[in-house]
Order: C-alpha cells, then structure tokens, then sequence
C-alpha cells in the first residue's frame, strides 16, 4: 500500500488548516457585522436596557456609553475579520467580546436573573441563554482559530505586507 | 514618501471604516418618524403641557402592568405639566396583547378606555393564564359598558387598524421593549427608566421653561 510522503502530509494539513483559518475568521466577521449593526442602527437605549438586566454595571452613564460604542467595536472588528485586516487583533478582541458575553451570562444565571432577552442580535433573534453560551463557545473558538492562521488566505493583511492578498 | 505599505495600511483602514457606516446607516436609514398622536381618549392631561410623554405598551406584558402605578404617580405629581398618550404595541411573543388592545379601543369608544386599561392590566395574570381566551365581555360588562357596541366594535377592522398603525409608529420608531416612554421625544425603556432618569430629564425640562 502506498503510503503518502509525511512532508506532503504535513503541506496538506497546513493549507487544511488555513483554509480553516479563513472559514472561521469570515464566519465570525459576518456575524459580529450583522449582531452589531442591528444593535448600532437602533437607538441606544435600547441597547442599554438589555445590559441594564444583566445587572452588572451599576452606572447608567456607563451603560448609556457603553450600548453606544460597544456595537461599533463589533461592526468594525467584524469587519476587520472579514477583509482580513489587523487579523490577529480583531480576532483577540472578539474573542474577548465572546468570552465576557459568556461570562456575563453564566453570572446572571448564578444569581438567578431571568433574561428575557441576551441583547445579542439587537432584535429579531432571541436565543436562550443556553444557546447564547454554546453559540459564544463557538465564536471563541472561531476567534482562536482566526488568530492562529486567519490573515493566510485572501486577507488584507497579506495585501499590506507584500501588494498581494494570497488565496 | 510614505512606503507602500503604509499606504495600503490606510487604504485597508478607510475601507473597513467605510464598510461599518455604511452598513449601520443603511439599516438606521428604515428609522421613520412617528406620530405621536392618538385618539383623545388615550390621552389625559392638559392639551398645552409643556411635558408630552408617550407610552408604547403591550397588555401582555408583566414589565407593563408595573409600570401602570409609576406612569400614573409621575402624572398626579406633575399635574397641568404633563400630556400622558398611550399607544399600542402589542408584541409578536404574546398573542393575547393584540386581541385585549382591540377591546381597550371598544372600551375607549364608549368613553372608558382608562379604565378598561387599569383593569385589563390589574388582571392580567388571570386573563394572560386562561387558555380558552379572555372573556373580555365580562369585563366589559363588569364596566357596564354597552355589550351589543363592543361585541360589533370586536370585529370592526376600523378598531383593529388603530392597533396596526400604532404597532407601524413602534416599527418605525425602533420600539424593541415595552413598556417604552418617550418623554418630549426621548426615550425611557422601563418603569425605573422612567422614575429614575426620566424624572430627572422632565425637571431638566421644566427648568428650562
């Protein structure tokens, strides 16, 4: 039986892995484009009232400044991520943004608050806290795996660097 | 000069700039403006008061029946001050909230929207839980309203249309929670929004005149 060249296997499993990389790096771009921009589009409040039920920021100035900006981060990052630009930085802060989501909702469900809705996708999408904190597992792993090999393929970051962004 | 890559580095940035405001105005861009007006007998209050505050509310909803004793406190407290109108905006999840505003508007019809309105939301937890239906004729009639005008005004889609357009205003105005105020156009999701910083915006208000 013939048997492939361990060297050709491990050029195969590279090119796999980025090819990965840029899956996971586009997939997480769109959806922190589209969960941010139903949230950036809306008025702010609203934004504000769902952090205002997690409980966990006692200011209301801050909560107002934070629905402000929070969703731009996201529609930026998520951008960032689906060019390919800043790969590895904009990866590192939504994988941040996915953690700390998480973390906000094993916290309220530790203290027993009842979220009727995760703010997550401004409106239209409610997932259930459970299916917030799997879909923000997914993303971190997205974000992991955008960081590792995600400016490889088809990215502006390679465009940058040497005038082409190699496929 | 600048080196290429630098260049393509700012080139890169305007690009994802550009793509994120463009994205989140095209989506702003469906925010319409709305009416804030309403049949006079959702409305109470002086006519020329200084202080208009607009309620969006769902009969359904728990966060709403809270918000009825506030809403009615601020108003006593701010007497010839203040306009209170209420709007409907019965929400997709709660598939009573459209049927009882339907009946509010009966009620209003014959005068007694107000009251209907308070004793819709004070029972709310019997009629919310009775899975055959609220029987909105018994509360009609414990208003003693007239039964034959709102049994006909039930299936009048004129009553049913005050409904959609109030819930057109919400969509357009980006209603996403109830209750939701808006107090000289600025919004106050929730009761303690409305005691709490509403309060404070309605003296900011009133100290300005």
């Amino acid at each position: 039986m013939d048997r492939q060249d361990p060297k050709e296997e491990l050029i195969l499993a590279r090119r796999a892995d980025s090819w990965l990389g840029l899956a996971a790096r586009v997939l997480l771009g769109l959806v922190f484009v589209v969960s941010g921009t139903l949230k950036a589009a809306a008025p702010a409040e609203e934004f504000a009232w769902v952090i205002e039920n997690y409980h966990l920021v006692a200011s209301h100035d801050l909560i107002l400044i934070m629905a402000t900006f929070l969703p731009w981060l996201e529609v930026v990052c998520g951008f960032a991520l689906v060019f390919g630009f800043l790969t590895r930085a904009s990866a590192a802060v939504v994988g941040g943004m996915a953690l700390t989501f998480a973390a906000a909702i094993i916290a309220t469900k530790i203290k027993g608050i009842k979220l009727v809705n995760c703010g997550c996708f401004g409106f239209g999408f409610h997932p259930s806290p459970t299916q917030e904190l799997g879909l923000n597992a997914l993303w971190a792993l997205c974000a992991f795996q955008a960081w590792r090999r995600g400016r490889e393929r088809f990215s502006l970051d390679n465009w940058c660097d040497s005038g082409y962004p190699h496929g | 000069m600048f080196q290429p890559s630098l260049v393509r580095r700012l080139c890169a940035t305007i690009v994802i700039l550009a793509a994120s405001a463009t994205s989140v105005l095209t989506v702003r861009g469906h925010q319409k403006p709305y009416a804030p007006d309403a049949p006079a007998y959702r409305q109470k209050g002086a006519a020329d008061a200084s202080i208009i505050i607009v309620e969006f509310s769902d009969f359904q909803c728990p966060a709403c029946r809270y918000a009825v004793g506030p809403a009615k406190n601020l108003v006593a407290l701010y007497g010839k001050d203040v306009r209170f109108i209420f709007k409907h905006f019965p929400l997709i999840q709660h598939p009573l909230a459209k049927g009882a505003a339907i009946a509010a508007e009966c009620a209003g019809r014959q005068g007694r929207f107000w009251d209907f309105h308070d004793l819709i939301y004070e029972k709310q937890e019997a009629w919310t839980k009775d899975t055959g239906g609220m029987n909105l004729q018994d509360y009609a009639k414990s208003l003693n309203l007239d039964l034959a005008a709102f049994s006909a005004c039930l299936k009048d889609p004129a009553a049913a249309a005050l409904v959609d357009q109030d819930l057109k205003d919400g969509n357009d105005h980006w209603i996403l929670s109830t209750p939701t105020f808006f107090i000289n156009g600025k919004r106050f999701i929730g009761s303690p929004n409305l005691t709490g910083p509403g309060v404070i915006w309605i003296d900011k208000i009133l100290k300005k005149n």
